[in-house]
Protein backbone atom coordinates (compact mmCIF):
# COMPACT_ATOMS: atom_id res chain seq x y z
CA UNK A 1 0.00 0.00 0.00
CA UNK A 2 2.94 2.59 0.87
CA UNK A 3 4.62 1.96 -2.90
CA UNK A 4 1.44 2.56 -4.18
CA UNK A 5 0.54 5.65 -2.33
CA UNK A 6 4.25 6.79 -3.32
CA UNK A 7 3.90 5.96 -6.75
CA UNK A 8 0.78 8.38 -6.64
CA UNK A 9 2.52 10.63 -5.00
CA UNK A 10 5.31 11.06 -7.65
CA UNK A 11 2.72 11.21 -10.19
CA UNK A 12 0.65 13.90 -8.55
CA UNK A 13 3.79 15.74 -8.13
CA UNK A 14 4.78 15.83 -11.68
CA UNK A 15 1.31 17.27 -12.89
CA UNK A 16 1.87 19.68 -10.01
CA UNK A 17 5.45 20.38 -10.58
CA UNK A 18 4.07 21.27 -14.10
CA UNK A 19 1.20 23.83 -13.39
CA UNK A 20 3.27 25.56 -10.89
CA UNK A 21 6.78 26.29 -13.25
CA UNK A 22 4.25 27.28 -15.61
CA UNK A 23 2.56 29.59 -12.96
CA UNK A 24 5.93 30.45 -11.45
CA UNK A 25 7.52 31.60 -14.74
CA UNK A 26 4.06 34.04 -15.71
CA UNK A 27 4.35 35.26 -11.96
CA UNK A 28 7.96 36.19 -12.54
CA UNK A 29 7.87 37.55 -15.84
CA UNK A 30 4.57 39.78 -15.77
CA UNK A 31 3.71 39.69 -11.85
CA UNK A 32 0.30 38.75 -12.05
CA UNK A 33 -1.11 36.32 -9.90
CA UNK A 34 -2.28 34.17 -12.83
CA UNK A 35 -5.48 32.34 -11.97
CA UNK A 36 -6.76 32.19 -15.04
CA UNK A 37 -3.87 29.51 -15.45
CA UNK A 38 -6.30 26.73 -14.16
CA UNK A 39 -8.89 28.24 -16.77
CA UNK A 40 -6.47 27.05 -19.99
CA UNK A 41 -5.72 23.67 -18.05
CA UNK A 42 -9.44 23.13 -18.39
CA UNK A 43 -9.77 24.33 -22.07
CA UNK A 44 -6.66 21.94 -22.69
CA UNK A 45 -8.42 19.02 -22.13
CA UNK A 46 -11.66 20.08 -23.57
CA UNK A 47 -10.10 21.26 -26.78
CA UNK A 48 -8.51 18.02 -26.95
CA UNK A 49 -11.15 15.84 -25.84
CA UNK A 50 -13.13 17.56 -28.80
CA UNK A 51 -10.84 17.31 -31.31
CA UNK A 52 -9.89 13.61 -30.58
CA UNK A 53 -13.68 12.50 -31.09
CA UNK A 54 -14.09 14.47 -33.67
CA UNK A 55 -11.32 13.11 -36.16
CA UNK A 56 -10.97 9.26 -34.71
CA UNK A 57 -13.12 8.53 -37.42
CA UNK A 58 -11.10 10.01 -39.66
CA UNK A 59 -7.57 9.41 -38.91
CA UNK A 60 -5.58 6.88 -36.88
CA UNK A 61 -5.10 6.67 -33.53
CA UNK A 62 -1.51 8.15 -33.83
CA UNK A 63 -2.61 10.83 -36.50
CA UNK A 64 -5.41 11.39 -34.02
CA UNK A 65 -3.77 12.16 -30.99
CA UNK A 66 -0.66 14.47 -32.23
CA UNK A 67 -3.73 16.39 -34.33
CA UNK A 68 -5.77 16.94 -31.01
CA UNK A 69 -2.76 17.69 -29.21
CA UNK A 70 -1.63 20.60 -31.62
CA UNK A 71 -4.73 21.75 -32.01
CA UNK A 72 -5.37 21.99 -28.17
CA UNK A 73 -2.08 23.41 -27.44
CA UNK A 74 -2.87 25.90 -30.42
CA UNK A 75 -5.79 27.24 -28.79
CA UNK A 76 -4.71 27.74 -25.72
CA UNK A 77 -1.50 29.68 -26.70
CA UNK A 78 -4.53 31.83 -28.83
CA UNK A 79 -6.37 32.53 -25.93
CA UNK A 80 -3.45 33.30 -23.69
CA UNK A 81 -2.25 35.89 -26.46
CA UNK A 82 -5.48 37.35 -26.34
CA UNK A 83 -5.94 37.32 -22.62
CA UNK A 84 -2.44 39.63 -22.30
CA UNK A 85 -3.10 41.62 -25.32
CA UNK A 86 -6.85 42.62 -24.12
CA UNK A 87 -6.81 42.00 -19.97
CA UNK A 88 -2.47 42.06 -18.80
CA UNK A 89 -0.76 44.15 -21.04
CA UNK A 90 -3.26 47.28 -20.90
CA UNK A 91 -2.73 46.77 -17.16
CA UNK A 92 0.81 46.95 -17.15
CA UNK A 93 0.79 50.01 -18.91
CA UNK A 94 -1.38 52.05 -16.47
CA UNK A 95 1.13 50.68 -14.15
CA UNK A 96 -1.89 48.71 -12.10
CA UNK A 97 -1.09 46.75 -8.62
CA UNK A 98 -0.59 43.01 -8.52
CA UNK A 99 -3.56 42.68 -7.04
CA UNK A 100 -6.23 44.36 -9.61
CA UNK A 101 -4.36 42.29 -12.08
CA UNK A 102 -5.02 39.00 -10.10
CA UNK A 103 -8.79 40.16 -9.77
CA UNK A 104 -9.18 41.10 -13.57
CA UNK A 105 -7.19 37.30 -13.71
CA UNK A 106 -9.94 36.09 -11.43
CA UNK A 107 -12.65 37.39 -14.15
CA UNK A 108 -10.48 35.69 -16.89
CA UNK A 109 -10.94 32.36 -15.16
CA UNK A 110 -14.39 32.56 -14.50
CA UNK A 111 -15.18 33.51 -18.17
CA UNK A 112 -12.97 30.60 -19.78
CA UNK A 113 -14.33 27.89 -17.35
CA UNK A 114 -18.18 29.37 -17.65
CA UNK A 115 -17.44 29.31 -21.44
CA UNK A 116 -16.97 25.26 -21.60
CA UNK A 117 -19.75 24.47 -18.75
CA UNK A 118 -21.92 26.57 -21.39
CA UNK A 119 -20.97 24.19 -24.52
CA UNK A 120 -19.90 21.07 -22.90
CA UNK A 121 -22.14 20.92 -19.55
CA UNK A 122 -20.96 20.42 -15.96
CA UNK A 123 -20.45 16.78 -16.53
CA UNK A 124 -16.80 15.50 -15.99
CA UNK A 125 -14.80 13.71 -19.23
CA UNK A 126 -13.14 10.91 -19.19
CA UNK A 127 -9.84 10.80 -21.70
CA UNK A 128 -8.71 7.52 -21.81
CA UNK A 129 -10.79 4.64 -23.34
CA UNK A 130 -10.01 1.92 -21.19
CA UNK A 131 -7.26 0.97 -18.42
CA UNK A 132 -3.93 -0.86 -19.34
CA UNK A 133 -1.69 -2.03 -17.49
CA UNK A 134 2.18 -1.27 -17.67
CA UNK A 135 2.95 -3.77 -14.64
CA UNK A 136 1.27 -5.15 -11.87
CA UNK A 137 1.75 -7.09 -8.92
CA UNK A 138 0.70 -7.73 -5.42
CA UNK A 139 2.55 -4.30 -4.16
CA UNK A 140 2.17 -2.14 -6.91
CA UNK A 141 0.26 -1.65 -10.03
CA UNK A 142 1.30 0.87 -12.61
CA UNK A 143 -0.96 1.62 -15.34
CA UNK A 144 0.24 2.77 -18.83
CA UNK A 145 -0.79 6.46 -18.12
CA UNK A 146 0.76 6.74 -15.33
CA UNK A 147 4.04 6.14 -17.14
CA UNK A 148 3.47 8.10 -19.67
CA UNK A 149 3.19 10.75 -17.18
CA UNK A 150 6.13 10.19 -15.31
CA UNK A 151 8.51 9.61 -19.06
CA UNK A 152 6.90 12.86 -20.47
CA UNK A 153 6.20 14.59 -16.91
CA UNK A 154 9.85 14.29 -15.84
CA UNK A 155 10.94 15.11 -19.52
CA UNK A 156 9.25 18.83 -18.88
CA UNK A 157 10.59 19.49 -15.81
CA UNK A 158 13.73 18.84 -17.02
CA UNK A 159 13.02 21.18 -20.60
CA UNK A 160 11.93 23.53 -17.81
CA UNK A 161 15.15 23.57 -16.21
CA UNK A 162 17.18 23.93 -19.92
CA UNK A 163 14.59 27.03 -20.71
CA UNK A 164 15.55 28.68 -17.16
CA UNK A 165 19.05 28.59 -18.33
CA UNK A 166 18.28 29.73 -22.22
CA UNK A 167 18.56 33.38 -23.29
CA UNK A 168 14.47 33.31 -22.70
CA UNK A 169 15.25 32.20 -19.72
CA UNK A 170 17.59 34.64 -18.55
CA UNK A 171 15.94 37.41 -20.10
CA UNK A 172 12.91 36.48 -17.86
CA UNK A 173 14.85 36.40 -14.75
CA UNK A 174 16.39 39.95 -15.44
CA UNK A 175 12.61 41.15 -15.83
CA UNK A 176 11.28 39.44 -13.14
CA UNK A 177 13.83 41.93 -11.10
CA UNK A 178 13.35 45.29 -13.01
CA UNK A 179 11.21 46.27 -16.07
CA UNK A 180 13.36 49.49 -16.43
CA UNK A 181 17.04 47.75 -15.67
CA UNK A 182 16.17 44.96 -18.20
CA UNK A 183 14.84 47.72 -21.14
CA UNK A 184 17.97 49.71 -20.28
CA UNK A 185 20.43 46.09 -21.31
CA UNK A 186 17.90 45.87 -24.60
CA UNK A 187 15.35 43.24 -23.59
CA UNK A 188 12.38 43.52 -25.04
CA UNK A 189 9.96 43.55 -22.21
CA UNK A 190 6.86 43.21 -24.05
CA UNK A 191 8.40 39.22 -25.95
CA UNK A 192 9.69 38.35 -22.77
CA UNK A 193 6.22 38.48 -21.42
CA UNK A 194 4.88 36.80 -24.48
CA UNK A 195 7.41 33.84 -24.48
CA UNK A 196 6.91 33.40 -20.32
CA UNK A 197 3.17 33.33 -20.95
CA UNK A 198 3.53 30.52 -24.13
CA UNK A 199 6.15 29.06 -22.22
CA UNK A 200 3.95 28.63 -18.87
CA UNK A 201 0.66 27.48 -20.44
CA UNK A 202 2.10 25.39 -23.09
CA UNK A 203 3.15 23.45 -19.70
CA UNK A 204 -0.14 24.09 -17.94
CA UNK A 205 -2.07 22.63 -21.03
CA UNK A 206 0.43 19.43 -21.34
CA UNK A 207 -0.20 19.02 -17.68
CA UNK A 208 -3.97 19.04 -17.73
CA UNK A 209 -4.17 16.62 -21.13
CA UNK A 210 -1.97 13.86 -18.92
CA UNK A 211 -3.71 14.53 -16.10
CA UNK A 212 -6.94 13.95 -18.34
CA UNK A 213 -5.93 10.62 -18.83
CA UNK A 214 -5.19 9.30 -15.61
CA UNK A 215 -8.94 10.52 -13.89
CA UNK A 216 -11.93 12.07 -14.98
CA UNK A 217 -11.89 15.90 -15.70
CA UNK A 218 -14.49 18.37 -14.44
CA UNK A 219 -14.75 22.27 -15.45
CA UNK A 220 -14.09 23.37 -12.47
CA UNK A 221 -10.79 21.56 -11.11
CA UNK A 222 -9.10 24.45 -12.36
CA UNK A 223 -9.02 26.52 -9.42
CA UNK A 224 -7.93 24.33 -6.51
CA UNK A 225 -4.67 22.67 -9.07
CA UNK A 226 -3.94 26.50 -9.42
CA UNK A 227 -4.32 27.67 -5.98
CA UNK A 228 -2.22 24.65 -4.89
CA UNK A 229 0.24 25.71 -7.67
CA UNK A 230 0.54 28.80 -5.99
CA UNK A 231 0.82 27.51 -2.88
CA UNK A 232 4.11 25.44 -4.44
CA UNK A 233 5.32 28.69 -5.49
CA UNK A 234 4.89 30.24 -2.53
CA UNK A 235 6.63 27.67 -0.21
CA UNK A 236 9.57 27.33 -3.05
CA UNK A 237 10.09 31.12 -3.25
CA UNK A 238 8.95 32.61 -6.76
CA UNK A 239 12.69 32.71 -8.06
CA UNK A 240 13.84 28.89 -7.67
CA UNK A 241 12.26 26.51 -10.45
CA UNK A 242 14.29 23.57 -8.05
CA UNK A 243 12.05 25.20 -5.03
CA UNK A 244 9.58 24.83 -6.96
CA UNK A 245 9.32 21.53 -7.92
CA UNK A 246 10.43 20.55 -4.30
CA UNK A 247 7.68 22.01 -3.04
CA UNK A 248 5.51 20.33 -5.34
CA UNK A 249 6.45 17.10 -4.27
CA UNK A 250 6.11 18.01 -0.34
CA UNK A 251 2.45 18.75 -1.44
CA UNK A 252 1.88 15.88 -3.25
CA UNK A 253 3.32 13.87 0.00
CA UNK A 254 0.68 15.76 2.55
CA UNK A 255 -2.35 15.39 0.00
CA UNK A 256 -1.51 11.55 -0.49
CA UNK A 257 0.01 10.78 2.74
CA UNK A 258 -2.64 12.50 5.13
CA UNK A 259 -5.32 9.94 3.51
CA UNK A 260 -3.46 7.42 5.81
CA UNK A 261 -4.47 9.43 8.56
CA UNK A 262 -7.43 11.90 8.25
CA UNK A 263 -10.43 10.95 5.78
CA UNK A 264 -10.05 12.28 1.95
CA UNK A 265 -12.36 14.92 1.84
CA UNK A 266 -10.00 16.87 4.47
CA UNK A 267 -7.24 17.02 2.32
CA UNK A 268 -8.04 19.82 0.41
CA UNK A 269 -8.41 21.84 3.27
CA UNK A 270 -5.43 20.80 4.69
CA UNK A 271 -3.66 21.97 1.45
CA UNK A 272 -4.78 25.59 2.28
CA UNK A 273 -4.11 25.54 5.71
CA UNK A 274 -0.30 24.40 4.65
CA UNK A 275 -1.07 27.71 2.52
CA UNK A 276 -1.93 29.99 5.34
CA UNK A 277 1.00 28.86 7.31
CA UNK A 278 3.37 29.60 5.08
CA UNK A 279 1.99 32.95 4.08
CA UNK A 280 2.25 33.89 7.13
CA UNK A 281 5.34 32.75 8.35
CA UNK A 282 7.70 32.13 5.66
CA UNK A 283 6.95 35.19 3.25
CA UNK A 284 10.03 34.44 1.42
CA UNK A 285 8.91 30.62 0.80
CA UNK A 286 10.15 27.87 2.90
CA UNK A 287 13.23 27.26 0.39
CA UNK A 288 14.57 31.21 -0.17
CA UNK A 289 16.70 32.08 -3.11
CA UNK A 290 20.27 32.94 -2.03
CA UNK A 291 19.68 36.79 -2.92
CA UNK A 292 22.40 39.39 -2.72
CA UNK A 293 21.74 41.70 0.55
CA UNK A 294 21.33 44.94 -0.81
CA UNK A 295 18.34 43.29 -3.51
CA UNK A 296 16.43 42.06 -0.81
CA UNK B 1 -42.09 36.42 -11.42
CA UNK B 2 -41.67 36.48 -7.28
CA UNK B 3 -41.25 39.99 -6.67
CA UNK B 4 -41.52 39.70 -2.79
CA UNK B 5 -38.62 36.82 -3.15
CA UNK B 6 -36.55 39.43 -5.45
CA UNK B 7 -37.06 42.42 -3.05
CA UNK B 8 -35.62 40.38 -0.40
CA UNK B 9 -32.87 38.97 -1.77
CA UNK B 10 -31.79 43.06 -2.65
CA UNK B 11 -32.22 43.56 1.32
CA UNK B 12 -30.24 40.92 2.56
CA UNK B 13 -27.48 41.42 -0.62
CA UNK B 14 -27.16 45.55 0.26
CA UNK B 15 -26.50 45.10 3.75
CA UNK B 16 -23.73 42.36 2.66
CA UNK B 17 -22.14 44.86 -0.18
CA UNK B 18 -22.48 47.16 2.55
CA UNK B 19 -20.37 45.68 5.08
CA UNK B 20 -17.96 44.42 2.58
CA UNK B 21 -17.86 48.00 1.20
CA UNK B 22 -16.51 49.08 4.66
CA UNK B 23 -13.39 46.52 4.14
CA UNK B 24 -12.95 46.96 0.84
CA UNK B 25 -14.17 50.39 -0.59
CA UNK B 26 -13.12 52.28 2.88
CA UNK B 27 -10.16 50.43 4.24
CA UNK B 28 -8.69 49.44 0.95
CA UNK B 29 -8.36 45.49 2.10
CA UNK B 30 -9.61 43.24 -0.67
CA UNK B 31 -11.08 40.12 0.92
CA UNK B 32 -12.56 37.38 -0.58
CA UNK B 33 -13.88 35.60 2.53
CA UNK B 34 -17.39 37.64 2.51
CA UNK B 35 -18.85 34.37 1.97
CA UNK B 36 -17.65 32.92 4.79
CA UNK B 37 -19.09 35.23 7.52
CA UNK B 38 -22.33 35.07 5.57
CA UNK B 39 -22.27 31.24 6.46
CA UNK B 40 -20.84 31.34 9.34
CA UNK B 41 -24.36 33.67 10.39
CA UNK B 42 -26.08 31.32 8.69
CA UNK B 43 -25.01 28.29 10.10
CA UNK B 44 -24.64 29.88 13.61
CA UNK B 45 -28.21 30.99 13.23
CA UNK B 46 -29.61 27.61 12.15
CA UNK B 47 -27.85 25.26 14.53
CA UNK B 48 -29.03 27.60 17.69
CA UNK B 49 -32.99 27.87 16.55
CA UNK B 50 -33.08 24.10 15.24
CA UNK B 51 -30.96 22.38 17.85
CA UNK B 52 -31.77 24.72 20.89
CA UNK B 53 -35.28 26.36 20.11
CA UNK B 54 -33.42 29.78 20.58
CA UNK B 55 -35.74 32.96 19.53
CA UNK B 56 -34.59 34.55 16.22
CA UNK B 57 -33.18 37.42 18.02
CA UNK B 58 -31.42 35.32 20.38
CA UNK B 59 -29.81 33.34 17.29
CA UNK B 60 -28.82 36.60 15.21
CA UNK B 61 -27.08 37.86 17.92
CA UNK B 62 -25.10 35.01 18.26
CA UNK B 63 -24.33 34.72 15.29
CA UNK B 64 -22.99 38.08 15.07
CA UNK B 65 -20.47 37.32 18.20
CA UNK B 66 -19.59 34.21 16.82
CA UNK B 67 -18.83 35.97 13.32
CA UNK B 68 -17.25 38.97 14.81
CA UNK B 69 -14.56 36.55 16.96
CA UNK B 70 -13.39 34.84 13.72
CA UNK B 71 -13.49 38.10 11.88
CA UNK B 72 -10.10 38.45 14.29
CA UNK B 73 -8.43 36.03 11.71
CA UNK B 74 -9.16 37.93 8.35
CA UNK B 75 -7.92 40.91 10.32
CA UNK B 76 -4.79 39.14 11.84
CA UNK B 77 -3.97 38.41 8.03
CA UNK B 78 -4.60 42.36 7.29
CA UNK B 79 -1.93 43.41 9.69
CA UNK B 80 0.32 40.65 8.72
CA UNK B 81 0.15 40.32 5.31
CA UNK B 82 -0.08 42.94 2.21
CA UNK B 83 -1.68 42.82 -1.14
CA UNK B 84 -1.56 39.86 -3.30
CA UNK B 85 -0.87 37.56 -0.37
CA UNK B 86 -3.97 39.17 1.75
CA UNK B 87 -6.38 38.38 -1.45
CA UNK B 88 -4.38 34.74 -1.15
CA UNK B 89 -4.91 34.33 2.39
CA UNK B 90 -8.96 35.29 2.09
CA UNK B 91 -9.51 32.98 -0.48
CA UNK B 92 -7.59 30.12 1.26
CA UNK B 93 -9.60 31.62 4.39
CA UNK B 94 -13.31 30.96 2.20
CA UNK B 95 -12.12 27.54 0.87
CA UNK B 96 -10.92 26.67 4.31
CA UNK B 97 -14.60 27.37 5.89
CA UNK B 98 -16.44 25.96 2.74
CA UNK B 99 -14.55 23.00 3.66
CA UNK B 100 -15.46 22.82 6.99
CA UNK B 101 -18.94 23.28 6.50
CA UNK B 102 -18.72 20.69 3.87
CA UNK B 103 -16.81 17.76 5.65
CA UNK B 104 -17.80 18.59 9.65
CA UNK B 105 -20.66 16.75 9.22
CA UNK B 106 -21.73 16.05 12.80
CA UNK B 107 -21.93 19.58 13.24
CA UNK B 108 -23.03 21.29 10.37
CA UNK B 109 -24.83 17.94 8.75
CA UNK B 110 -22.21 18.38 5.62
CA UNK B 111 -23.30 18.31 2.01
CA UNK B 112 -26.98 17.34 3.42
CA UNK B 113 -27.23 20.91 4.62
CA UNK B 114 -30.10 22.09 7.82
CA UNK B 115 -33.42 21.76 7.00
CA UNK B 116 -36.51 22.72 8.69
CA UNK B 117 -34.86 25.56 10.19
CA UNK B 118 -37.55 27.09 12.52
CA UNK B 119 -39.58 30.77 10.74
CA UNK B 120 -38.91 33.92 12.50
CA UNK B 121 -41.40 34.34 15.65
CA UNK B 122 -41.87 37.48 17.93
CA UNK B 123 -44.80 38.82 19.95
CA UNK B 124 -47.08 36.28 18.63
CA UNK B 125 -46.14 37.28 14.88
CA UNK B 126 -44.89 34.13 12.67
CA UNK B 127 -43.10 35.48 9.15
CA UNK B 128 -44.35 33.01 6.81
CA UNK B 129 -44.40 34.24 3.63
CA UNK B 130 -41.66 36.31 1.24
CA UNK B 131 -43.88 39.63 1.40
CA UNK B 132 -43.70 38.36 5.30
CA UNK B 133 -39.90 38.60 5.00
CA UNK B 134 -39.33 41.32 2.59
CA UNK B 135 -41.22 43.15 4.91
CA UNK B 136 -38.72 41.96 7.95
CA UNK B 137 -35.60 42.47 5.75
CA UNK B 138 -36.55 46.06 4.77
CA UNK B 139 -36.13 47.19 8.46
CA UNK B 140 -32.53 45.74 9.01
CA UNK B 141 -31.60 47.04 5.70
CA UNK B 142 -32.99 50.53 7.03
CA UNK B 143 -31.23 50.64 10.58
CA UNK B 144 -28.13 49.37 8.11
CA UNK B 145 -28.44 52.43 5.98
CA UNK B 146 -29.33 54.64 8.74
CA UNK B 147 -26.12 53.54 10.87
CA UNK B 148 -24.15 53.81 7.52
CA UNK B 149 -25.12 57.32 7.07
CA UNK B 150 -24.42 58.06 10.68
CA UNK B 151 -20.93 56.53 10.14
CA UNK B 152 -19.72 58.82 7.39
CA UNK B 153 -20.17 61.85 9.11
CA UNK B 154 -17.69 60.29 11.72
CA UNK B 155 -14.11 60.75 12.62
CA UNK B 156 -13.44 56.65 12.38
CA UNK B 157 -14.63 56.68 8.58
CA UNK B 158 -11.88 59.02 7.88
CA UNK B 159 -9.47 57.39 9.67
CA UNK B 160 -10.62 54.15 7.71
CA UNK B 161 -9.87 56.32 4.32
CA UNK B 162 -6.66 57.63 5.52
CA UNK B 163 -5.27 54.21 6.40
CA UNK B 164 -6.71 53.11 2.55
CA UNK B 165 -4.84 55.64 0.76
CA UNK B 166 -1.79 55.73 2.66
CA UNK B 167 -1.48 53.67 5.73
CA UNK B 168 2.24 54.69 6.64
CA UNK B 169 0.66 58.11 6.50
CA UNK B 170 -2.25 57.10 9.13
CA UNK B 171 0.52 55.80 11.60
CA UNK B 172 3.08 58.71 11.45
CA UNK B 173 -0.53 60.64 12.99
CA UNK B 174 -0.72 58.53 15.72
CA UNK B 175 -3.27 55.96 14.05
CA UNK B 176 -3.02 52.33 15.87
CA UNK B 177 -3.60 51.23 12.23
CA UNK B 178 -4.26 47.58 13.78
CA UNK B 179 -6.98 48.29 15.85
CA UNK B 180 -9.06 49.85 12.92
CA UNK B 181 -8.54 47.02 10.80
CA UNK B 182 -9.61 44.85 13.80
CA UNK B 183 -12.68 46.93 14.29
CA UNK B 184 -13.83 47.05 10.96
CA UNK B 185 -13.64 43.81 9.88
CA UNK B 186 -15.87 42.86 13.20
CA UNK B 187 -18.32 45.30 11.90
CA UNK B 188 -18.21 44.57 8.56
CA UNK B 189 -18.67 40.51 9.73
CA UNK B 190 -21.54 41.35 11.96
CA UNK B 191 -23.37 42.89 8.93
CA UNK B 192 -23.00 39.88 6.66
CA UNK B 193 -23.59 37.39 9.20
CA UNK B 194 -27.19 39.38 9.79
CA UNK B 195 -27.81 38.51 6.47
CA UNK B 196 -26.98 35.31 6.04
CA UNK B 197 -29.24 34.69 9.64
CA UNK B 198 -32.38 36.61 7.36
CA UNK B 199 -31.26 34.00 4.22
CA UNK B 200 -31.66 31.03 7.01
CA UNK B 201 -34.60 31.80 8.13
CA UNK B 202 -36.23 32.48 5.26
CA UNK B 203 -35.15 29.35 2.85
CA UNK B 204 -35.53 27.59 6.19
CA UNK B 205 -32.68 25.40 4.52
CA UNK B 206 -28.96 25.79 4.17
CA UNK B 207 -26.59 23.73 2.56
CA UNK B 208 -22.32 24.84 1.95
CA UNK B 209 -23.17 25.67 -1.35
CA UNK B 210 -24.50 28.79 -0.95
CA UNK B 211 -21.26 29.77 0.57
CA UNK B 212 -18.69 29.18 -1.93
CA UNK B 213 -16.02 31.00 -3.75
CA UNK B 214 -18.37 31.81 -6.03
CA UNK B 215 -19.84 33.63 -3.89
CA UNK B 216 -17.70 35.91 -2.44
CA UNK B 217 -16.73 36.86 -6.13
CA UNK B 218 -20.10 37.90 -6.30
CA UNK B 219 -19.78 39.92 -3.33
CA UNK B 220 -16.71 41.58 -5.17
CA UNK B 221 -18.04 42.15 -8.46
CA UNK B 222 -21.01 44.14 -6.85
CA UNK B 223 -18.97 46.51 -5.28
CA UNK B 224 -16.56 47.02 -8.45
CA UNK B 225 -19.85 47.50 -10.30
CA UNK B 226 -21.14 50.31 -8.11
CA UNK B 227 -18.13 51.32 -6.92
CA UNK B 228 -16.81 51.52 -3.48
CA UNK B 229 -16.34 54.02 -0.56
CA UNK B 230 -19.84 55.51 -0.72
CA UNK B 231 -23.49 54.39 0.01
CA UNK B 232 -24.79 54.20 -3.49
CA UNK B 233 -22.66 51.92 -5.17
CA UNK B 234 -22.78 48.89 -3.21
CA UNK B 235 -26.55 49.59 -3.51
CA UNK B 236 -26.72 49.40 -7.37
CA UNK B 237 -24.41 46.29 -7.51
CA UNK B 238 -26.39 44.60 -5.22
CA UNK B 239 -29.74 45.54 -7.52
CA UNK B 240 -27.76 45.10 -10.45
CA UNK B 241 -26.56 41.34 -9.92
CA UNK B 242 -29.70 40.21 -7.90
CA UNK B 243 -31.87 41.43 -10.99
CA UNK B 244 -29.49 39.68 -13.47
CA UNK B 245 -30.55 36.05 -13.02
CA UNK B 246 -34.21 37.03 -13.82
CA UNK B 247 -33.27 38.90 -17.23
CA UNK B 248 -31.15 36.29 -18.44
CA UNK B 249 -34.17 33.25 -17.49
CA UNK B 250 -35.66 35.19 -20.63
CA UNK B 251 -33.09 33.68 -22.91
CA UNK B 252 -33.99 30.86 -24.48
CA UNK B 253 -31.13 28.06 -23.25
CA UNK B 254 -30.79 25.76 -20.24
CA UNK B 255 -30.95 26.07 -16.20
CA UNK B 256 -27.08 24.76 -16.68
CA UNK B 257 -26.67 27.31 -19.63
CA UNK B 258 -28.00 29.99 -17.76
CA UNK B 259 -26.27 29.42 -14.36
CA UNK B 260 -22.80 29.60 -16.53
CA UNK B 261 -24.05 32.51 -18.31
CA UNK B 262 -24.65 34.55 -14.95
CA UNK B 263 -20.78 33.53 -14.22
CA UNK B 264 -19.38 34.54 -17.42
CA UNK B 265 -21.41 37.51 -16.57
CA UNK B 266 -19.64 38.21 -13.12
CA UNK B 267 -16.17 37.41 -14.73
CA UNK B 268 -16.56 40.23 -17.55
CA UNK B 269 -17.71 42.68 -14.95
CA UNK B 270 -14.69 41.70 -12.88
CA UNK B 271 -12.32 42.25 -15.68
CA UNK B 272 -14.00 45.10 -17.56
CA UNK B 273 -14.72 47.18 -14.77
CA UNK B 274 -10.81 47.07 -13.87
CA UNK B 275 -10.17 48.00 -17.43
CA UNK B 276 -12.14 50.80 -18.36
CA UNK B 277 -14.30 51.92 -15.07
CA UNK B 278 -11.94 51.15 -11.87
CA UNK B 279 -14.07 53.74 -9.83
CA UNK B 280 -16.96 51.66 -10.42
CA UNK B 281 -19.94 53.33 -11.90
CA UNK B 282 -20.43 55.45 -8.97
CA UNK B 283 -17.60 55.38 -6.47
CA UNK B 284 -15.20 57.73 -4.95
CA UNK B 285 -12.26 54.98 -4.60
CA UNK B 286 -10.57 54.08 -7.64
CA UNK B 287 -9.05 50.90 -8.02
CA UNK B 288 -5.32 51.13 -9.17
Amino acid sequence: MIIQILLNTIISGIILSLVALGFGIIFKATKVFHIAHGGLYVIAVYSFSYFRNMMEDVFSVGVVLILSLLLALIIIKVIIIGIEFFVYKPLYIRSISPEISLISSLGVYFVLVNLITFFFGNEGIILKDEISFFMTNEWITITNSEFIIFIVGISLIALTMLFDRSSSGVDINAISDSYLVAMNYGINVQNTRYIALLFGTFLVGLAGILKGYEVAFEPNVGMAITLTAAVAVIIGGVYSLKGIVFSCFILATIENFSVLIIPQSWVETLTYLVLLFVILFFDNGLISNKMRVETR
Amino acid sequence: MNWEHILFMIEIYIIISLGANLVSGYTGLLSFANASFFGIGAYITSMLMKNFDFNFFLAMSSAMIGSSLISFVISYFSVKLKDVYFIVATIAFQIISFGVLYNWESVTEGSRGISEIPNVQFFGLQLLTSLDYALFGSLFLIITIACFRYFQTTPYLRVLESIRDRELGAISLGKNVSKYKFTVNAIASILIAISGSLFAVYNNYIDPTSFTLNESILIISMILIGGTGNLIGPIFGACFFVLLPEFIRFIPISSTQGASLQMMIYGLTLILMVRFKPNGFFGKYRFQ
